[in-house]
């Protein structure tokens, strides 16, 4: 696998985790909240 | 109007959705589409079309399912009616109950192959391989596998399905009607609260395993994420790249089914739909690019080799899924279990589409004849297992209804809800409809993405379609072919009629 490959492969993990982690944690808090 | 059921709550109103949109194209069509087109490259343009296309339709699609429910309507026609005042939007809406209920009458089918693949993994039932996995020679005893299972790859008329195959067929019929039978928070999202963990976890179980494979024909795990996420810049300027990318976003979302409305419609007006639109999509795109991209391609290259590999991958999903794979798990140890593993987890992310895609009929029928939802089930079921036989027994009907109902009518779908939604109803309201109640803010440039971006990018690919789907309409192969054509247009027909008299009945 080539450093570009590698750049590429955790880029969109990492955008793809945190967008669904942060979406998550904003539903659950404002469940919580009700 | 009668009391419409409601989603008990958002965690599991957000993973029906992500449910409905986790599909088998999840695992077994998006790795083949990445391989194919530029690797990591082809990831440009995916989230580009995920940006600009998919998240937009979504909210979209979630908006007018919201704005419909709390008027008494689930599906299209109604909506589209209401939104225009104009009857012949109506008509065209009657796309939006006829498309899902076409592809879940194919689509279920195949959903059963995969909960049988999962008791034969289980069972052993499965070829034995027993030299090494040298090349793809190795895959014709699970080709032949595959086709003794489904009867299809024969030229005939008529298949004849093995009576394992027919048994789960049957079986997978009953479960989805089962679900559907028991309501939206009884039924729809208990499954999806049950079944969307489980399917994470069974990915994950597998990504590891694959990763931690020993190189078998020279290649290691990371050379087949190489394969996937190496990228071909050359690519990333090709058209092809850009219309496989879009396209795949159309299908992954499950964009254009009519099913995130009739889901959506469960909403009341002060439930957010901004971020679980933006929730639901990004738990898809976390099964298909995470999960789904470290599970088939990659075992396939440890094996096969990265030529073989590219052979398997044209060769399509269903190679990939049904043929390749079991071949892979009959050569590791504890490979029955992890078949089983494999063949379930597609089953999952079958089922949880699957009633999402019988629920457009069964609302049509409680919300424009007021029929209980209990007896709108059993008059769907019905109609639907008599009509199920076509593609399982004719030979391309299955690929027939895939093209027209679950690629081309989907984007035509599409471009109606959003010119109906946007530009009918209005840029300002649409915008303040999706921003009612909203949870997270939408960026202000979202509403000119909407207006102008989202629409070229359909009409692009709907373009792209017009050469292939001009020859498609004026030939046909064989009787099943022109079955199934003919059963799309008298479902759409049969329902545009009722959607017609239901709505001089109520004037």
């Amino acid at each position: 696998m080539t450093l570009a490959g590698w750049i590429f492969m955790l880029s969109v993990w990492s955008i793809v985790t945190g967008l669904l982690v942060w979406t998550y944690w904003k539903i659950l808090k404002g469940e919580n909240s009700e | 109007m009668q009391n419409r059921e409601r989603w008990a709550t958002r965690i599991g109103l957000v993973l029906a959705m992500a449910g409905n949109a986790v599909g088998l194209g999840n695992f077994l069509r998006f790795p083949v589409q990445a391989a194919e087109n530029g690797g990591g490259a082809f990831m440009i343009p995916y989230l580009i079309s995920f940006l600009l296309m998919g998240i937009p339709l979504m909210w979209i699609e979630w908006a007018l399912g919201r704005y419909g429910g709390v008027r008494g309507h689930g599906t299209t026609p109604a909506i589209f009616e209401y939104i225009t005042r104009k009857r012949l939007f109506g008509i065209l809406g009657v796309l939006g109950v006829t498309m899902p209920f076409m592809v879940a009458i194919y689509y279920t089918y195949i959903e059963s192959w995969t909960l049988g693949y999962s008791i034969s993994a289980l069972m052993g039932m499965f070829p034995s391989v027993r030299e090494a996995l040298a090349g793809t020679s190795v895959l014709e005893p699970f080709n032949q596998f595959f086709q003794n299972y489904t009867g299809m790859g024969g030229s005939e008329a008529f298949i004849r399905p093995s009576a394992m195959a027919y048994v789960f067929f049957l079986l997978t019929f009953l479960i989805n009607v089962f679900f559907v039978y028991r309501g939206i928070a009884r039924g729809i999202e208990i499954l999806a609260k049950v079944a969307m963990p489980i399917l994470l976890a069974l990915a994950v179980v597998l990504a590891v395993r694959v990763a931690t494979l020993e190189p078998i024909s020279g290649h290691s795990p990371l050379d087949g994420f190489g394969f996937l996420w190496n990228p071909d810049f050359s690519k990333v300027f090709d058209a092809q790249t850009w219309l496989a990318a879009a396209g795949q976003i159309f299908f992954t979302l499950s964009i254009g089914f009519g099913t995130l409305i009739t889901y959506a419609s469960y909403l009341s007006e002060k439930d957010d739909i901004a971020l679980g639109g933006l929730s639901a999509a990004t738990t898809n795109e976390f099964v298909e690019v995470v999960l789904g991209a470290s599970i088939a391609i990659p075992a396939a290259v440890v094996f096969f080799g990265i030529e073989n590999t590219v052979e398997i991958a044209k060769a399509g999903s269903f190679s990939l899924g049904f043929i390749t794979m079991p071949a892979i798990f009959s050569y590791i140890p504890l490979g029955n279990l992890f078949g089983f593993m494999w063949f379930f987890l597609l089953f999952l992310a079958g089922i949880t589409s699957s009633v999402a895609l019988i629920q457009p009929m069964v609302a049509f029928l409680e919300d424009e004849y007021g029929i209980k939802r209990q007896k709108a089930v059993i008059l769907v079921a019905a109609i639907m297992l008599v009509l199920m036989h076509i593609p399982v027994l004719m030979n391309g009907a299955l690929d027939e209804m895939d093209y027209w109902a679950g690629t081309v009518g989907l984007v035509a779908l599409a471009f109606l809800e959003l010119f109906v939604f946007v530009w009918m109803f209005g840029v300002d309201n649409a915008w303040r409809e999706i921003n009612r109640s909203a949870q997270i803010k939408i960026p202000i440039i979202y509403k000119y993405i909407m207006a102008y971006i989202t629409p070229l990018f359909i009409i692009v690919i709907m373009v792209s379609f017009a050469k292939d789907l001009f020859i498609k309409a004026i030939t046909f192969n064989n009787p099943g072919e022109l079955a199934a054509r003919l059963l799309m247009i008298g479902v759409f027909l049969v329902l545009a009629v009722l959607y017609a008299i239901s709505r001089s009945r109520k004037r």
